[in-house]
């Protein structure tokens, strides 16, 4: 008997205590804090201040949520989350670079976040279809993007003028002006073909528009935009050190006017603003040129990703602030800081009136295709081969058909 | 206790990785298939591997025997004295202070073709009429990342070849000045075997040191054009780092440490013989 009532009263203070524990933590995702921990790579300025800005906006909307960066150097940010993770401190909100995605996702450092955005007030279709594409893998998504970047040629006004010459529009196009404005020292186009992602997805646009594809180096298509892409350096017509260029040093080229017309990142844009004014140059942004038009461009830029070790009250707080912020007046000024197109469309629209010359951008970023769409969590090294291909082809080492053959090889041992 | 622990534990993980098929998600879940020797395999079948060997011998072979002489011959020279002579010799440890990262954007600057010193120097001078591209021509890259390791290597070659002279008696000198030993005979029987010792350990040192070297060719070249300047270190960076194949990145790393090792050893035993 009196077993039995400690019994009964050990398991009513039992069931007592969780209620109470219940009680307070259900109280807590209201009043209590809510602190999400954050790993990005935007160390620089002005990414630096500007991400800043957009937490802070996010905690001032949201009573009791504080964010705790930790932000590491680019090249580090996928190897920094899957060490956390594996630590089990991994982060709540993962910034990105938008084709790391799947990776990220398949090693299990992200959450998927599809049963929020179905309840969620944000219309998932006003997105540009590539860029929203770019946050999901397997067919879930992980979060998404707040504005997004690509290159479009810059040319000089001038320069066309005193030549005569309009802008191009095709591979026959592009041969002809960049010829007819190649003088002296001064080239007639660049892009940046650096030993990285940026010689692949600046040829991505290349291959696409003639009809290849990422998992299909070696189709005549694919060798044919390859041998169009680096004659131009062959012919002299772009400069051979644009093999060790980033979209920078094609825009210092710009300004110091030693080439027509400069296939730069969106980002440059702010920079170019201030460094023509002072050098009074006119320019123009026309999209890439393609083999008949304008092609189908990759396009870069983060993706906000909710990581796997988030709790729902962090989830929830997470969604709330990537939503909330995807209003035309607060995701603008953080766009036109960034050299960003919003990817929110009624957002993108008032940004382009505001800021017409990113309009060649936003046109790209409407077709745009993800880089990850055929090849997912493989796109790392199937970007280095490509890379690999695109420097041995342009330095005279290797035929278009040979690079590509190796580098399929590559890509798929 | 600890002292094996940590210097083997690095070692010993880099070649069980390499056995492994290391994922970014058996990095989290801590389960990574064992593969055997599929890892090394690959990597033998690997096209790139003889082209990052012959590079990196080439580079370190290159490296180790120019920095040396002219070690050797500003060594000499200092050994002497004449005005600023200090000075001079200080300065000339600057490259070696300086962070890697920071002579390496200089250099670039300076290899630079259509803007570059070393260009607009050669062009003056009637040596080339058009600009070379030293860092993105496929002949020309190794070249130029080897004239880079060979400039900041030159002081650390003074400075132990310096002290080595200091070493060496002047009575030895005097003796040989008296049995009627001109100076190319000086050096040749008193300096060179006098600084035998020093010589070992700088070449061991600096051997290991240019194996590894990473930095300079990365940010100069980033292995490129193409592969044309990717050395073993380069290359084992890029497959377990940019390509995220840590198994294969790690193969290669068991390469460059076998290498390494090999030179420490070959040292080990070459000292032992000398003083047994």
């Amino acid at each position: 008997m009196y077993r039995r009532t400690a019994l009964i009263l050990t398991a009513v203070a039992a069931v007592a205590t969780a209620v109470a524990v219940v009680a307070a933590r259900a109280t807590a995702a209201h009043t209590d804090s809510v602190t999400v921990s954050v790993l990005d790579y935007w160390g620089d300025e002005p990414a630096n201040s500007t991400f800043n800005k957009l937490l802070a906006y996010c905690e001032s909307h949201q009573p009791g949520l504080t964010f705790k960066r930790n932000t590491v150097p680019q090249a580090d940010l996928i190897t920094k989350a899957v060490q956390l993770a594996a630590a089990h401190t991994a982060p709540d909100l993962v910034v990105s670079d938008n084709p790391n995605i799947p990776e990220l996702a398949q090693a299990g450092v992200l959450q998927p976040v599809d049963q929020l955005a179905a309840k969620s007030k944000i219309d998932l279709k006003q997105f540009y279809p590539g860029p929203l594409s770019s946050a999901k893998w397997n067919g879930h998504l992980y979060g998404v993007p707040i504005g997004n970047n690509g290159e479009a040629i810059v040319y000089n006004k001038a320069m066309f003028k005193a030549a005569g010459l309009k802008p191009p529009k095709s591979w026959a196009d592009l041969l002809r002006v960049a010829k007819a404005l190649k003088k002296g020292t001064r080239y007639g186009f660049a892009v940046s073909a650096q030993n990285n992602e940026l010689a692949t997805w600046n040829w991505e646009g290349q291959l696409w528009s003639n009809g290849g594809d990422l998992d299909n180096l070696t189709s005549a298509k694919s060798v044919q935009a390859m041998t169009f892409w680096a004659s131009l350096v062959k012919k002299g017509l772009s400069p051979k050190a644009e093999l060790n260029w980033g979209s920078g040093d094609v825009e210092q080229l710009f300004v110091k006017r030693g080439v027509a017309m400069g296939q730069m990142g969106s980002w440059e844009i702010p920079i170019l603003q201030k460094d023509a004014a002072a050098k009074h140059i006119a320019w123009g942004v026309i999209p890439q040129v393609g083999a008949h038009g304008i092609p189908v461009t990759p396009f870069g830029g983060e993706v906000m990703a909710v990581g796997a070790g988030a709790d729902s009250a962090k989830v929830a707080a997470i969604w709330t602030c990537l939503t909330s912020v995807q209003k035309p007046q607060t995701l603008i000024s953080f766009d036109a800081q960034f050299g960003y197109v919003p990817t929110w469309k009624p957002a993108a629209a008032v940004f382009l009136k505001k800021y017409p010359i990113y309009s060649a951008f936003a046109k790209q970023l409407a077709t745009s295709h993800s880089r990850t769409a055929k090849v997912g969590a493989k796109y790392d090294a199937v970007s280095k081969a490509i890379s690999t291909a695109i420097q041995d082809v342009m330095s005279g080492q290797e035929s278009a058909a040979k690079a590509l053959s190796q580098a399929q090889k590559a890509a798929t041992s | 206790m600890y002292l094996p622990g940590l210097l083997l534990y690095p070692v010993t993980y880099n070649v069980l990785v390499s056995f492994k098929d290391m994922t970014l998600g058996a990095i989290i879940s801590g389960h990574a298939p064992w593969v055997g020797l599929s890892n090394i395999r690959t990597v033998l079948h690997d096209p790139v591997l003889p082209l990052a060997f012959r590079n990196t011998a080439i580079f370190t072979a290159v490296s180790l025997s120019v920095q040396y002489v002219i070690g050797l011959g500003l060594a000499l020279l200092f050994n002497g004295r004449f005005p600023l002579g200090r000075t001079l010799r200080a300065l000339l440890l600057l490259p070696w202070l300086m962070p890697g990262i920071v002579a390496t954007a200089a250099w670039r600057f300076m290899f630079d073709a259509d803007h570059g010193v070393i260009d607009g120097v050669l062009q003056q001078a009637g040596v080339t009429s058009h600009p070379i591209n030293w860092l993105t021509t496929p002949t020309l890259a190794l070249v130029s990342v080897t004239v880079v390791n060979i400039w900041i290597g030159i002081a650390f070659n003074l400075v132990l070849l310096h002290s080595g002279l200091q070493g060496i008696g002047s009575e030895l000198y005097e003796a040989a000045a008296l049995d009627g030993a001109g100076a190319w005979r000086r050096f040749w029987h008193v300096t060179l075997p006098g600084l035998k010792g020093v010589s070992a350990i700088l070449l061991v040192l600096g051997c290991v040191y240019t194996l590894k070297q990473f930095d300079i060719i990365y940010l100069l070249t980033g292995g490129g054009p193409g592969n044309a300047s990717q050395v073993l270190s380069t290359y084992s960076y890029t497959l377990s780092f940019v390509d995220l194949r840590f198994g294969l990145g790690a193969a290669v790393g068991d390469m460059l440490f076998i290498l390494s090792f090999a030179v420490a050893v070959a040292y080990a035993i070459g000292t032992r013989k000398r003083f047994l």
